[in-house]
């Protein structure tokens, strides 16, 4: 299982750490489709972020979520 | 000789590879793609709705450069200059 959180980004600042309102966690798994969990307001330690990616929403309401399967994520390795 | 506008790959701690045009970098080498692709077949579906990403330095392990963009010497020289200096 790996997660992505996502909505909007309020603040960040030098160290990314980042103030999400709204958020949501997409769940991905390789045996059944994404699960999406809400959240709410989440302040999020800029250690733990990877990437931040712009969600092209056209593209994003076309996605089938419940057909999707995915690999655990590997972790971050120094 | 900037590197701005060019294609790059991005391959972080993760494994996860992606290929974009380079925006910006910045003093701690977090890296702005623009119109993304993951690069591995879509064993990565994470990212199908994203266009443009921001990447945190810390994560990143390479940054594959397209050769015929890059003065080899120039850099060779530039880093022997550099690690003089740190010597110092």
């Amino acid at each position: 299982m790996t997660s992505a959180l996502e909505n909007y980004i309020n603040r960040f600042d030098q160290t990314i750490n980042l103030i999400l309102d709204e958020s949501h966690e997409r769940v991905f798994s390789s045996s059944q489709g994404v699960e999406q969990v809400v959240l709410g307001l989440y302040i999020v330690r800029g250690d733990n972020v990877a990437v931040i990616g712009e969600i092209d929403e056209e593209t994003d309401s076309a996605l089938d979520l419940g057909n999707i399967r995915a690999e655990p994520l590997n972790s971050v390795a120094h | 000789m900037s590197l701005v506008g060019k294609d790059v790959v991005v391959e972080l701690k993760n494994d996860l590879s992606i290929c974009g045009t380079l925006h910006s970098v910045d003093q701690y080498l977090n890296i702005k793609l623009t119109d993304i692709s993951v690069t591995d077949p879509e064993k990565y579906p994470h990212m199908l709705s994203v266009k443009n990403c921001f990447i945190r330095g810390s994560v990143v392990r390479y940054v594959q450069l397209p050769a015929d963009e890059v003065d080899t010497q120039l850099l060779q020289d530039a880093a022997r200059k550099e690690a003089l200096q740190q010597k110092q």
